[in-house]
């Protein structure tokens, strides 16, 4: 593997670390997304959404009472990124056994369209946790 | 389910499925840092560990949710007047 997508993996990893996606604003990449392998960008999705999962559990946790408004943008944003990231794992899963298989044309074309479906839903996901924190 | 069982166990020696989300990443980051102490990308089995420890947040957050709606509902003037 490239040194440089390493990098861009540790660098992930230390801003998940520090403080789950809460630390990480909205929309922003989190790193060089372009030098990354299909792997390490599906990877990098699952930590992010995982830890939105972990601050929005908190949040819950920590109010007497939420917003309906925010519950259900909540709860449909969980869903929607949840499915986007299961579509997103077939993906490239299937692109990786096809690159095992038949390297001479497997594509990433399908598979860096539903890592970029992914990535809009746990942004959309990291949006849904900014509103319900604001209703604190 | 069966199968995202299955592949966490087959997995269980690298990352344990836990409910608690932060515990997650932490192990993401921990099994990303072996990997590239061994010079190569994640594993399918890794990846597979990784989907079903996140299927288990998931689940669990999802559940938060619906005792919170729950408590919406009953807090709700219809439900409390029996309406």
């Amino acid at each position: 593997m490239r040194r440089s997508s390493w990098v861009g993996a540790a660098f992930l990893g230390l801003l998940l670390l520090g403080g789950c996606a809460a630390a990480i604003p909205p929309g922003q990449p989190v790193a060089n997304v372009a030098q990354m392998t299909p792997r390490e960008q599906l990877y990098g999705l699952e930590a992010a959404y995982t830890a939105a999962l972990t601050s929005i559990d908190q949040v819950l946790k920590s109010q007497t009472a939420v917003p309906a408004a925010a519950l259900a943008a909540t709860q449909s944003a969980v869903t929607q990124a949840g499915a986007a990231l299961d579509a997103a794992d077939s993906t490239v899963a299937a692109y990786y056994a096809a690159e095992a298989t038949q390297p001479a044309t497997a594509s990433m074309a399908p598979a860096t369209a539903a890592l970029q479906q992914a990535q809009t839903a746990v942004n959309a996901l990291q949006q849904a946790l900014v509103a319900l924190k604001g209703g604190q | 389910m069966g199968a995202i069982l299955a592949a966490a166990e087959a997995a269980s020696a690298i990352l344990a499925v836990s409910m608690n989300g932060l515990q997650v990443v932490q192990q993401i980051n921990q099994m990303v840092a072996t990997a590239q102490s061994q010079g190569r990308d994640l594993t399918q089995g890794e990846m597979d560990a990784i989907i079903a420890a996140r299927h288990s947040a998931q689940t669990a957050l999802l559940a938060t949710l619906a005792a919170a709606q729950a408590k919406l509902d009953a807090a709700r003037p219809s439900a409390k007047s029996g309406a």
